[in-house]
């Protein structure tokens, strides 16, 4: 229940949030959500990277028609459907990152 | 031990996060800061542009005194309507960087040499050579001499409010893509950036000499020879204006004092304009067009680029409605038409640009001789920003002549670019956007400067007529082919040519009107000029034009189309009887070819590739010398010689112990190539459409088209027609063109390069003019900008 609250609040939060704010507030966000929910390590890491990776992987459907998909696999030379993901990649591990350093610090206050 | 492992996650997360905001590279490409790019709310993917996004927009302004309605047409054309000149100016720069923000940001940044700023060290030695040949000084100078003309100038200032409007209203995330990839944000816009984007446009046009290579060949081969090989005029040539010429009060002065060598000059390395640059124009009158009133056509030949070189647009107020493309940066038409006259321009090619030797006093080159006197350099800090590196500087001295582009060489650079106008050169292009007669034509582009073009027009009054138009130098007899002594000021040019006394033809009795970048007179035209002239498209428009016959639209599209090319038919006549009879039997693609520079054709890359062996073993004295920089003599001298002269001495090869002869180096050349692999032209040619910044992701595929420099369709690999136009003018102009490309700047745009496959295939889009926005059919959208207040 709890890992639930923290992955929906992190999807909403990165999906909303990003409009307003920049990109990184993923990082904070993740380390506070997993910081005061004490969710275990493996918790903290791999439910924020999941939080963001879906909410951009799903930003990123939203906005491009496959175009850009096309321009960065032209531009990183790999196959375009993997660029999405690659992105979303990118967003999940720092909020991963910072979730997995908001458990552990919470596991010791505890 | 877990808040440990806490704090080194959390140093883990930072570190990857600096790592993501900051720009790297992967060995010397540059990489953007990659959670700033690949994020989907203010990254690259914010750039996407569906065809369903595009929707009406409401805005306001108070740089506007009235409304103004913005309708984009299916092919995403601009069709602006104002109410009022300045009005429509506003809206043309708000549309222009709406589309092509980066392109005209780059396209300043070159000249001003400011690409290092955005793209790092590798590109400071270019932006030294564009300080050094004084782009920027030019720019400067062209900006005072601009505001001697505060009523005019309000026209370029609400050009670029325009601009400034549009660039204001971006957050990050709508910056084109190029600013995310290479993480610069988008700089205001001043009348500073149009005066680059005309110097731009020099460089490109009236950027280029050879006055250290033909020097070099005057000391290699001596007078007499040097006149042989590098002769003044192509008797063949059909001049651009054929005379008579206006009388004039002038007597040709004596020739002016090369610049004694004592030993070859250097090379001097610098940015030149492109081979392949060029144009064509023409107009028929009446008489010799199947509608019985004029057509004219007109398509440039440049660099060609992903976004386009061109940017259609339509104009309309109160006062004119006029349609065509101009040059991202500009206001005003550059080539287009309006319900009374067609216009277009091609480039004159005179040489503006010489290099005189500089006498420094000492080892410092801070004097210089000049008269007989001391004379001090005046010594230019330039600094330059470079992304990554920091603050470089630079002195750059400049003298009498003008800036020494290289201290090693001492030579200093007389450019006609550096000069300040007259008036402000973009007027020609807003007044004649409203003409309706010759006269007003004439008077609404008389004060264009530089790039000197050949300014054609038609008028559905039944009207043509050219002029040469630009304000050029007057020199002695062959002054400025080579390297002027720069010891005394009395070799400097002898002023400019009266405007009156450009050459100009005004309803020729021949009925057409023609220019392709030849000789702008013959030999008789009074005064002296050198350049760089293109002969044989001229005299193909003519040997079609002067036929006995009237001519339509399809025949106006077929020419700019033709691929006939009379220097392989004139090469090939004295090349191929000289092969002998085994060679004859190889060479039944070149005997069976029609000349015609087809995709499909396999004769005509073989040609070139024997024309170019034959001719580096011709001209092995240039060709062989790897230490001095010589010019290659111009293709019809070669076929003169071997027309002329059976024997002759430049024929025996340096290198060899034996003496050879024409014959033998015709077919030694012959067999050089007739072993390599076939492909056809379209295959040999690679020709493809490269991006600003020439990322392959954001250039087009290769393209399977013909044409050659030489023919009239004049397409290299990456140098061709830019925009193709024709325009029967009549009770309503009935207009035709085409470009490579497409109207958005943006690459993820349906509309960045839709156009290719159409111009590719040689076919041309119909124009309508729409005089009101209803007459537009499906719009693609629409922009209102009311007065705010």
């Amino acid at each position: 229940m709890k890992n639930s609250l923290v992955f929906i609040l992190l999807f909403v939060g990165t999906v909303i949030g990003s409009i307003f704010l920049p990109w990184w507030i993923v990082a904070p966000s993740a380390l506070i959500f997993t910081y005061f929910s004490r969710t275990t390590a493996l918790a903290g890491f791999f439910i924020p990277l999941l939080a963001v990776f879906l909410a951009w992987l799903a930003s990123i459907f939203f906005y491009d028609d496959g175009a850009i998909r096309e321009i960065l696999g032209k531009l990183f030379q790999v196959h375009a459907l993997l660029t999405p993901f690659i992105a979303a990649l990118v967003g999940g591990l720092v909020s991963g990152l910072f979730g997995l350093a908001g458990a552990l610090l919470a596991n010791n206050r505890r | 031990m877990s808040r440990i492992f806490g704090l080194i996650t959390l140093f883990g997360g930072l570190t990857f996060l600096y790592f993501l905001q900051s720009a790297s590279t992967i060995g010397d490409k540059p990489l953007p800061p990659l959670g700033n790019f690949l994020n989907p709310y203010s990254g690259i993917w914010q750039n996407a542009e569906p065809e369903d996004s595009y929707t009406d927009l409401e805005l306001a302004s108070d740089s506007i005194s009235d409304d103004v309605r913005i309708v984009f047409d299916e092919r995403m054309v601009p069709h602006i309507y104002a109410q009022n000149l300045k009005d429509a100016l506003f809206a043309q720069g708000y549309v222009e960087a709406y589309h092509r923000l980066f392109q005209m940001d780059l396209s300043t940044r070159s000249p001003d040499g400011r690409l290092s700023e955005i793209l790092g060290e590798n590109l400071l030695a270019y932006d030294q050579k564009q300080r050094r040949l004084g782009l920027s000084y030019a720019a400067d100078n062209a900006v005072k001499s601009w505001e001697k003309f505060p009523e005019l100038l309000t026209n370029i200032d609400a050009y670029a409010a325009g601009i400034n409007y549009y660039i204001n209203q971006l957050e990050p995330a709508d910056y084109p893509m190029e600013y995310k990839l290479l993480d610069f944000a988008p700089q205001q816009w001043t009348n500073r950036h149009c005066a680059l984007l005309l110097k731009a446009m020099s460089q490109t046009l009236a950027g280029y000499e050879e006055d250290v290579e033909m020097s070099n060949a005057l000391k290699l081969f001596g007078e007499k020879d040097f006149k042989t090989i590098y002769p003044y005029y192509n008797p063949k040539d059909v001049p651009v204006i054929e005379g008579p010429y206006t009388p004039v009060d002038y007597t040709q002065v004596s020739a002016v004092a090369n610049a004694e060598l004592s030993a070859y000059l250097p090379r001097l390395d610098r940015p030149r304009s492109p081979d392949g640059v060029g144009s064509n124009n023409w107009a028929i009158n009446g008489s010799k067009s199947e509608t019985g009133r004029p057509i004219l056509a007109n398509d440039p030949h440049l660099p060609l680029s992903l976004p386009s070189t061109w940017y259609e647009i339509a104009i309309t107020t109160p006062d004119f409605s006029a349609h065509g493309v101009t040059l991202l940066g500009m206001p005003g038409i550059m080539i287009g038409f309006n319900e009374h006259i067609a216009w277009g321009e091609t480039n004159v090619g005179h040489d503006v640009m010489d290099y005189y030797s500089v006498q420094w006093t000492d080892s410092t080159k801070t004097y210089y001789m000049l008269d007989g006197k001391k004379t001090a350099a005046d010594l230019k800090i330039e600094t330059y920003k470079v992304k990554g590196v920091g603050e470089v500087h630079d002195t750059v001295r400049y003298t009498h002549w003008g800036p020494v582009v290289e201290d090693e060489t001492n030579l200093a650079l007389r450019w006609l670019v550096h000069d300040g106008a007259a008036t402000p050169e973009f007027m020609s292009f807003v007044d004649g956007m409203g003409c309706t007669t010759y006269a007003e034509y004439l008077d609404a582009t008389g004060s264009f400067q530089s790039p000197a073009q050949n300014f054609i027009y038609a008028d559905n009054s039944g009207d043509i007529g050219l002029r040469i138009n630009g304000k050029l130098p007057i020199k002695r007899k062959g002054q400025g082919v080579t390297v002027t002594d720069g010891s005394s000021k009395a070799n400097g040019w002898q002023g400019f040519i009266p405007r009156n006394e450009n050459p100009q033809e005004y309803n020729p009795a021949r009925g057409y009107v023609s220019s392709s970048n030849q000789w702008s007179t013959s030999p008789n035209y009074p005064y002296f000029y050198n350049g760089r002239f293109e002969g044989y498209r001229g005299r193909m428009a003519h040997r079609f034009l002067s036929q006995d016959d009237t001519f339509g639209v399809a025949e106006m599209k077929a020419l700019q189309l033709n691929n006939y090319s009379i220097e392989a038919e004139e090469a090939l006549a004295v090349m191929l009887p000289l092969l002998d009879s085994v060679n004859r039997k190889r060479a039944r693609t070149l005997t069976e070819w029609n000349f015609e520079y087809n995709a499909a054709s396999k004769a005509a890359p073989l040609f070139d590739e024997w024309y170019t062996s034959f001719e580096r073993l011709l001209w092995d004295e240039v060709y062989g010398r790897k230490d001095v920089d010589l010019p290659v003599p111009h293709t019809w001298v070669t076929i003169n010689l071997i027309g002329k002269y059976p024997q002759h001495k430049y024929y025996d090869i340096q290198s060899t112990s034996v003496k050879e002869t024409l014959k033998d180096i015709v077919n030694l050349s012959f067999v050089q190539v007739i072993n390599n692999p076939q492909m056809t032209l379209g295959k040999a040619k690679k020709a493809y459409i490269p991006h600003l910044t020439r990322l392959p992701a954001l250039s087009s595929d290769t393209l399977n088209i013909g044409g050659t420099k030489r023919a009239l369709n004049a397409m290299r690999q990456t140098v061709g027609p830019s925009w193709r136009m024709v325009v029967a003018l009549g009770d309503e102009p009935e207009a035709y063109g085409v470009y490579p490309g497409g109207q958005s700047g943006n690459p993820a745009s349906a509309y960045y390069s839709n156009q290719i496959e159409t111009w590719a295939k040689g076919s041309y889009n119909k124009i309508p003019l729409a005089t009101q926005p209803e007459k537009i059919s499906n719009p693609i959208f629409n922009i209102t900008i009311s007065n705010e207040k």
